[in-house]
């Protein structure tokens, strides 16, 4: 069984983004994301999850239970009070609770990593994941099979995954040079 | 599609990750990529990494310089703050519905399962954090809480916007001037810890202190 820490830190974004994209609140996903952890790990010491490998499930149906009671009552108030919202503004992408979830240090990182990449791959996430077009219009723009755009989308990941990594490796020798000066 | 049994193939196969990020899947095929996710790391971190590019590539935000500090709670629409009235009124509202809603349920829920929303928020201004710059870094240092586990350390605008948060086990973190090119030197930003238990409860927070900011690289 993983202890608390590694616990904490594999599962608290996943249940942050879980718990936003349903209640569309970033701060009430945070305060899911305290409980979902105290009622596991105190299910874990008590002995109540004894298969490693059904921790991943058993956390997931506990922020799921944790998240129905804001969700039922709360839930359809605000897709009403949406729903009421400017419908001038419909087609603009608006930030949601997703979107607060990422820290500004987070965009900056992903940023100055975009930049390192090639414009084809830039524009392919881009397209995927700000302008969020379907992946069928997209191949189709781009002249590619469903099967090639899948392929490039993976290999372009790859590659945000790499730089991004390369650069927290330089930045963190870079941070421990300031501090010893 | 059918929404039960998701495998990593299948995720690929359609597409699943761009289109959670996207809003285009149904409640059912959401919920049934959200537990798959739990589970596998390699579909976990195509979300992660999806979603910093959406932030990455979104327009900066309007300087909310001149408004008052959030001192508790973070993340809630700040971008929203600039819009006329009568746009984000609605969502305000739901915002706040949603909340007390919210609010009701942990009291309610509380009733047999602690902790309360005292208990999660924790105290505040127990701990006396200390603002300080060595060389191009920007510090803060706390006196350690005797219960603590660890603690949670945000740097945030003024509106709440967190520009970085970090968990550590010390009492101490920096952060290097140089990674945070997108501050001016005269945004006024604010530190915030929070003490931790085990449990990852809140059992001491700071005020909000001021950062104290090496001057940008020109």
């Amino acid at each position: 069984m993983p202890n608390e820490s590694e616990l904490a830190a594999r599962f608290w974004d996943r249940i942050r983004v879980f718990a936003a994209r349903r209640l569309q609140d970033a701060a009430i996903a945070e305060d899911v994301a305290q409980e979902t952890l105290r009622r596991v790990i105190e299910a874990v010491r008590a002995g109540r999850v004894e298969n490693p490998d059904a921790i991943a499930g058993f956390i997931f149906q506990t922020a799921k239970h944790i998240c129905m009671h804001a969700h039922r009552s709360a839930g359809r108030e605000v897709r009403a009070m949406q729903r009421l919202d400017d419908p001038d503004e419909s087609e603009e992408r608006r930030p949601t609770a997703l979107d607060h979830l990422i820290t500004e240090e987070r965009r900056a990182e992903v940023r100055s990593a975009l930049e390192v990449l090639s414009p084809e791959d830039r524009e392919l996430l881009r397209a995927l994941y700000y302008e969020q077009l379907e992946t069928a219009a997209l191949a189709t723009r781009l002249g590619l099979t469903a099967g090639a755009l899948r392929v490039r989308k993976h290999r372009a990941l790859q590659r945000l995954a790499d730089v991004l990594e390369q650069n927290r490796a330089g930045e963190t020798l870079s941070s421990n040079r300031e501090l010893k000066r | 599609m059918e929404p039960t049994r998701i495998t990593h193939e299948r995720v690929e196969q359609e597409d699943l990750d761009t289109r959670y990020l996207a809003g285009t899947l149904s409640d059912e095929e959401a919920d049934a990529f959200e537990e798959h996710y739990f589970s596998c790391d390699r579909c976990w971190s195509a979300v992660q990494l999806g979603l910093g590019v959406r932030g990455a590539e979104a327009p900066e935000k309007a300087d909310a310089r001149g408004a008052a500090p959030r001192v508790h709670r973070t993340g809630a629409a700040p971008s929203t703050m600039a819009r006329p009235r009568r746009q984000w009124m609605p969502i305000a509202l739901a915002a706040a519905v949603a909340m007390m809603a919210f609010g009701l349920w942990q009291w309610n829920d509380n009733q047999r399962m602690r902790p309360t929303d005292d208990a999660l928020r924790g105290p505040t201004d127990s701990i006396r954090a200390v603002a300080s710059v060595r060389g191009r870094a920007l510090v803060l240092s706390w006196p350690a809480t005797a219960t603590a586990d660890r603690y949670g350390v945000r740097l945030q605008k003024r509106d709440g916007t967190i520009i970085v948060e970090r968990f550590t086990a010390d009492t101490l973190v920096a952060l290097s001037r140089d990674s945070l090119p997108a501050i001016s030197d005269s945004e006024p930003v604010y530190w915030e810890v929070r003490a931790l238990d085990a449990l990852r409860r809140t059992i001491a927070r700071s005020r909000l202190v001021p950062a104290r900011m090496p001057p940008a690289r020109r």
